[in-house]
């Protein structure tokens, strides 16, 4: 049985001109079904480039990528709409919410383009803002609004969760909160969450750790002992 | 060093944001062409006007005298300080004959030099005094060598003002007194000047001038306060000038007039004698020949009582021929039977013959038979006798012998008997036959007799014949000769007739002849007397100093040109206004964008100024570029645009183009301010944080709740994303009020093009249509009788026809003299299927009653009437009286002013002279046919077909598309800008929103919709706005525009409002379209950028 997720020997070259960048160099890598995995790299390795072949917000140049069998690395720009619309659900950094819509809406926004969404009230009350649908993202922290972002992706009942640096813009304590939330959810709901960081602490988590350097993968591991998140010290 | 650095930054910021740069320039470009180019178009179009009315030294005063005025005033009214120049003038209007043969009138103006120079535009200036030139703008340079007739119809006084009968073009020219197209009205013909034309001062026959045109020692310009403060003085002495120089012409005029009169006095009593003797000799001549004429009448009678006798008898004679010739036919007849009697006669008489010489031939052989039986008897007694003889004796002895004789001698015996008897019969047969022949011999002695008889009547009978043939020959010869005298006497007949009749035609020649000189020297006598009446009624001449401002051109551009201000008064304004706004918004925009990059300026250490210099620099720079193409694009292309639209109606010089400095300053000032204020505004409020805030990303502004959002059973209806635009429009206020602001002035500039369109091109279709439906009026050169009406009633073409009176009056009131068209009704008579009166809104108007006017809504509004007013009407006469208003109808086209005949006739003591008639065609599209049927009529002077003035007008109109097409422009331009500026923010600022709504795998028409939805719901508000915005910008513009000729039906057609609508929102959806590309363009990774 193959992987759920399956990067072939990808390769991504950036044309600016007549500079031509290497982004990634024969990146093959496999994610199991259910497992909360972690990239880990440094500024510039490649881990954003990857999320966004992962995330079919950005073609490929080489190989090939798979996600539930399904072979994304041939889809067009259509075909990766849909695929964005169905099978992903993305956390930004900056948590890229509406401004202009609650909480709620929010959710709603994301959930009503999809085939089986979530109950938009009732994942939020999952991760915890029952009490906050009504407000709008200005009103919220930090914290708050990774949330209601984490809501947002699950409310599209995704195949795969792809978060980009979820803590890079919260503090620690809230940083954690949020990084507890995406392992309950790969814990209990069985989803398969990739997160990008270049956070090292974060690899203790991890199911998978797949490390990225200078446009490849020089490490993939499977940890064969996650540790909880609130022990992790960073 | 720093600033090369600082400039290429700059430079190259700009080369980034080109789209940016552009939009400022554009909306500065635009803002500052609207503002620089209506603004400049009424000075270019006075400075062009008035150039050429310097040029052509147009006049400030014109002075007319009832009596005209001495060549000796010009001499001292140019002696005053004020004075420039004086120049005497002739002017006459004069009808002549077209190519088509109608009779249009000219007005002939002298060519007089220092005052109303005209400019030869084709061909030469006049150089004898038979030669003319032409009006340019109604004839061609074709014209040049044809000649003008002048017409027959003209009044003989009028003829009485030319030396010639006609005139040779040598060019065409054009006047500064006519700029406009329309050339006034006259006293003569139609009562319209068709055009112009100028001579020399020795064409006419005047020996005085009829106007003198005063040039001030001014140069002000036209229209200008400056100017009517000049003429205020002058004006005043240039009256009482007028007025010394005509009270010095009186005498003289009185003085003229008297020699005249009795000059007239003794021609007409010459001529009298002189044809009272020529009368007196056609009399004579007349006599003789009824008296000849009589003698011959004489001579006929005998000759015909000849021939008549003649004839008689002839006849006579025939009638006795035919007598005779019966009379001989009875002969002959009774000679026939004669002769029938004759052979029957002789027949009978030639059988008598035959009978008797029959009967004879038996009574002879009946003797001699008898003869034979004697001889036999006498044997048989001599045998007997014998015997007896021979027995003598012996009687006894032998008894039977003597028996047997005795019985013989009895038997003979009894036959001598018999033949005795015989004999006796034969005896008297034969006596009888001799008688017999006695009596044929007498018999045929009767017939030869008869028959000599009868040949003798028939050598008569052959007489009479040839008597009777001769007769018949000689009355045939007769009948001959009595046909040739009688075909003699016809043809003397005949020449008597024509002599006849030749001094019938010879005496009613006499009568017609003598009856005019009756009339003549009645009339002359009357002329006479009324020319005596005249000079001792000749009041002291009326004078009159009328300044520009009763040139129908000068006004008119006035009013022309004041449209174009009253545009330049609104329109501009708003363009600035938008200008500033997207100054304000784009600048803003930048500012936040490089918010982080001021931020670590500033903590480099810059000053604040140096970090805005930068902003002003490239603000100022799209401005300065924006005002400069902004600043002589629309000094050019307004100007340009709008004095080839008037051009139509105008006939002025080519357009000088001004670059107004002033103008220039301010519109710099303007884009300045807006540009380097709204940056600065921006900065400021940026600059006034701390270094470390501005590194910091700028907190996204905080969605909010709408008012809408508490009306649950609205909010909860509207779709999600419908809900998101609607919070995105009130989010962004400034921007709301950007749009809404822009696209209303966009709709507002659509519906005020628009609207211009609808309350100018419906004017002339309700004049026509609706107003004055008939389809041709017909002048007559005199009151038009009954029969000339039964005759043009009595053509097939026409449908219908009415007879009325028209011409001009002057509306008096003590604040202004109003020159309309009088029309006057015949009382009681129905014109419902030629005029029909209404008012604005629409509520018929009765026709005038007695002693009531009805008038026109445009000249009651501009010399405040009301019904119930009275007003004082001057006839060209200037005769007097008054009238009460009855009732004010809407016109379009002119003004007018409707009475009836009877209150003209109580008004004035005399009745109008009807010589107009209104006719509807029975089919329209004859109408031109029936004009030229109508043209050929006897005492036509013109026919004026309403559908050739409608077609006029129309083309007139059609100018005005021009400036609708030109707003739509500026519209669309507006639109434009304000939308791709808009939208272009929109989405940089929301460059993030939108790639996360992609990176959520929103579909493209999704994504598109999300954020242009608002731009449509904005677009449509603003449109809405603008509809409103639009009717009163377009009233405002109507009310500035005052024509005196046509008032406009100010309103907006529906359709008008959907157009401009539709426009509106068909600019969005194009920017739209245009920007949609944009957003594809945005790449998904922004997302997962930082907020910078």
């Amino acid at each position: 049985m193959s992987a759920f997720v399956r990067f072939e020997q990808v390769g991504k070259i950036y044309k600016t001109g007549e500079v031509e960048i290497q982004a990634l160099n024969d990146v093959n890598f496999e994610v199991e079904k259910g497992e909360f995995c972690v990239i880990v790299g440094a500024s510039g390795a490649g881990k954003t480039t990857i999320l966004n072949i992962l995330g079919g917000m950005d073609g490929l140049s080489f190989g090939k990528v798979y996600l539930d069998g399904e072979e994304i690395s041939a889809y067009n720009t259509k075909q990766l709409t849909a695929y964005r619309r169905h099978d992903i659900g993305f956390v930004f950094q900056f948590y890229n919410l509406v401004p202009n819509l609650t909480a709620r809406e929010n959710v709603e926004l994301a959930a009503q383009i999809c085939k089986e969404p979530l109950n938009a009230v009732q994942v939020l009350s999952e991760v915890g803002l029952a009490e906050r649908i009504a407000n709008f993202p200005a009103q919220l922290s930090g914290g708050e609004q990774q949330r209601v972002a984490i809501a947002r992706a699950l409310a599209k009942n995704p195949k795969l969760l792809l978060c980009d640096e979820p803590t890079g813009a919260l503090d620690f304590h809230t940083g954690r909160a949020v990084l507890k939330l995406l392992q309950d959810t790969c814990r209990q709901k069985g989803k398969t969450v990739i997160v990008i960081t270049h956070n090292q602490a974060l690899t203790a988590m991890a199911d998978r750790v797949i490390t990225v350097k200078n446009g490849t993968v020089a490490d993939m591991r499977v940890n064969e002992h996650p540790v909880d998140v609130e022990t992790i010290d960073w | 060093m720093k600033i090369s650095a600082f400039w290429k930054s700059s430079l190259r910021e700009i080369k980034h944001s080109l789209g940016r740069f552009m939009a400022i320039f554009g909306i500065v470009t635009l803002g500052v062409g609207f503002f620089v180019g209506l603004k400049v178009t009424r000075d270019v179009m006075v400075t062009t006007t008035n150039e050429y009315y310097e040029d052509r030294k147009f006049y400030d005063y014109r002075l007319l005298s009832t009596l005209g005025f001495d060549k000796e005033a010009v001499k001292y009214i140019k002696t005053k300080e004020y004075v420039r120049t004086v120049a005497g003038a002739v002017s006459f209007d004069i009808m002549y004959r077209d190519s088509v043969g109608n009779d249009q009138v000219l007005r002939a103006h002298s060519i007089s030099e220092g005052v109303n120079e005209i400019v030869i535009t084709g061909g030469r200036m006049p150089e004898s005094p038979d030669e003319c030139v032409l009006d340019d703008l109604f004839f061609g340079e074709s014209s040049i060598g044809d000649t003008i007739y002048l017409s027959e119809a003209n009044e003989e006084g009028d003829m009485a003002n030319f030396r010639f009968k006609e005139y040779q073009v040598v060019g065409i020219c054009k006047s500064p007194l006519y700029i406009h197209y329309d050339r006034g009205t006259s006293s003569v013909g139609n009562g319209k000047v068709a055009s112009y034309v100028y001579m020399l001062p020795e064409a006419f026959d005047a020996d005085y001038y009829t106007e003198l045109y005063v040039k001030l020692d001014t140069d002000a310009i036209i229209y200008s306060e400056e100017y009517d403060k000049y003429k205020e003085g002058p004006e005043k002495e240039l009256e009482t000038l007028a007025a010394k120089a005509a009270k010095e012409r009186y005498p003289r005029v009185l003085e003229e007039g008297i020699v005249e009169l009795a000059d007239g006095r003794q021609t007409l009593a010459d001529e009298e004698v002189e044809a009272r003797e020529e009368l007196d000799k056609a009399w004579q001549k007349l006599t003789d020949a009824k008296a000849e004429l009589e003698d011959a009448e004489k001579e006929l009678d005998d000759g015909r009582k000849e021939l008549d006798e003649g004839r008689m008898e002839i006849d006579k004679n025939l009638q006795k021929l035919e007598k005779n010739e019966k009379l001989l036919a009875d002969k002959e007849k009774e000679l026939e039977e004669g002769w029938k009697a004759y052979e029957e006669g002789y027949a009978a008489w030639q059988e008598n013959k035959e009978k008797t010489k029959a009967a004879d031939a038996e009574l002879t052989a009946q003797a001699t038979a008898l003869l034979i039986q004697k001889a036999k008897i006498a044997e048989q007694e001599g045998a007997i006798a014998f015997a007896e003889g021979s027995m003598g004796g012996n009687m006894d002895m032998k008894p039977e012998v003597g028996e047997q004789l005795s019985q013989g001698k009895e038997l003979i015996a009894a036959a001598k008997v018999q033949i005795a008897g015989y004999e006796a019969q034969i005896n008297q047969g034969k006596g009888q036959i001799a008688e017999a022949y006695k009596a044929l011999d007498v018999a045929y002695e009767e017939l030869k007799s008869a028959r000599n008889q009868l040949r003798e009547g028939e050598k008569a009978l052959e007489n009479g014949k040839k008597e009777i043939e001769e007769g018949r020959k000689e009355l045939e010869d007769a009948k001959v000769e009595l046909e040739e005298a009688e075909i003699t006497w016809q043809e003397g007949q005949d020449e008597y007739e024509k002599g006849l009749k030749e001094y019938e035609e010879g005496l009613q020649k006499y009568e017609d002849g003598k009856a005019e000189f009756e009339e003549e020297i009645a009339d002359a006598k009357n002329k006479l007397l009324e020319a005596e009446a005249d000079l001792a009624a000749l009041k002291p001449p009326d004078v009159y100093v009328l300044g520009r401002n009763t040139n129908t051109g000068y006004v008119c551009f006035e009013n022309d040109s004041a449209i174009i201000t009253g545009i330049a008064n609104v329109l501009p304004f708003f363009f600035f206004l938008v200008a500033a706004l997207v100054c304000v918004t784009t600048m803003n925009r930048m500012v936040e964008e490089q918010r982080t990059q001021i931020g670590v300026l500033k903590a480099l250490g810059y000053s604040r100024f140096r970090i805005m210099s930068k902003y002003f620099l490239y603000a100022g720079l799209a401005a300065v570029a924006g005002c400069a193409v902004g600043y002589f694009g629309g000094s050019y292309v307004f100007p340009a645009v709008i004095w080839f639209a008037y051009g139509i109606m105008y006939r002025i010089d080519s357009m000088v183009y001004i670059l107004d400095p002033g103008l220039g300053v301010a519109a710099l000032a303007g884009a300045l301010a807006a540009s380097l204020g709204s940056t600065w505004w921006t900065c400021r409020s940026e600059l006034a944080q701390v270094a470390a805030q501005l590194i910091r990303p700028k907190a996204p502004q905080a969605g909010k709740r709408i008012f809408l959002e508490y009306l649950p059973v609205i909010w909860n209806r509207l779709g999600f994303l419908k809900k998101v635009s609607i919070r995105n429009i009130f989010r962004y206020k400034k921007r709301l009020f950007m749009m809404v602001t822009g696209i209303s002035g966009c709709t507002a500039l659509l519906v005020t093009g628009y609207g211009v369109k609808d309350s100018i091109a419906n004017v002339v279709n309700q004049q026509y249509q609706e107003i004055h439906v008939y389809d041709i009026s017909v002048d007559y050169k005199e009151e038009v009788k009954g029969e000339q009406l039964e005759d043009i009633a009595a053509l097939p073409d026409v449908d219908s026809s009415v007879l009325l009176s028209q011409g001009s009056i002057e509306i008096v009131t003590d604040e202004a003299v109003k020159t309309v068209n009088l029309v006057i009704f015949n009382q009681g008579e129905e014109y419902d299927d030629f005029v029909k009166l209404h008012t604005a809104d629409g509520n018929p108007v009765e026709y005038p009653a007695h002693g009531e006017a009805v008038i026109s809504d445009k000249v009651a509004g501009k010399l405040g009437l009301s019904v119930g007013s009275e007003i004082r009407l001057r006839t060209e006469d200037m005769d007097e009286f008054t009238v009460r208003i009855g009732a004010i109808h809407q016109n379009f086209v002119n003004n007018f002013l409707y009475i009836t005949d009877s209150t003209y006739e109580e008004g004035l003591d005399r009745a109008p002279e009807k010589k107009t008639v209104y006719i509807n065609a029975a089919n329209e599209d004859r109408v031109y046919e029936l004009a030229a049927q109508l043209m050929n009529r006897d005492g036509v002077l013109a026919v004026t077909v309403n559908r050739d003035t409608m077609e006029m007008l129309d083309n007139m109109m059609e100018s005005l598309d021009l400036i609708v097409i030109f707003l739509i422009a500026c519209a669309a331009g507006l639109a434009f800008i304000v939308l791709y500026n808009l939208t272009n923010i929109n989405i940089m600022e929301r460059i993030r929103e939108i790639a996360t709504i992609k990176v959520l795998g929103f579909y493209k028409n999704e994504t598109r919709s999300y954020v242009f939805r608002e731009n449509l719901m904005l677009s449509f508000m603003g449109a809405l706005a603008g509809l409103v915005l639009g009717k009163w910008f377009h009233s405002f513009v109507m009310a500035q525009v005052n024509i005196d000729l046509v008032s406009f039906d100010v309103h907006i057609e529906p359709v008008s409002y959907v157009y401009s609508l539709l426009w509106t929102l068909g600019f969005a959806l194009f920017v739209g379209l245009v920007m949609g590309k944009k957003l594809e363009d945005i790449s998904m990774t922004e997302s997962l950028k930082s907020v910078d």
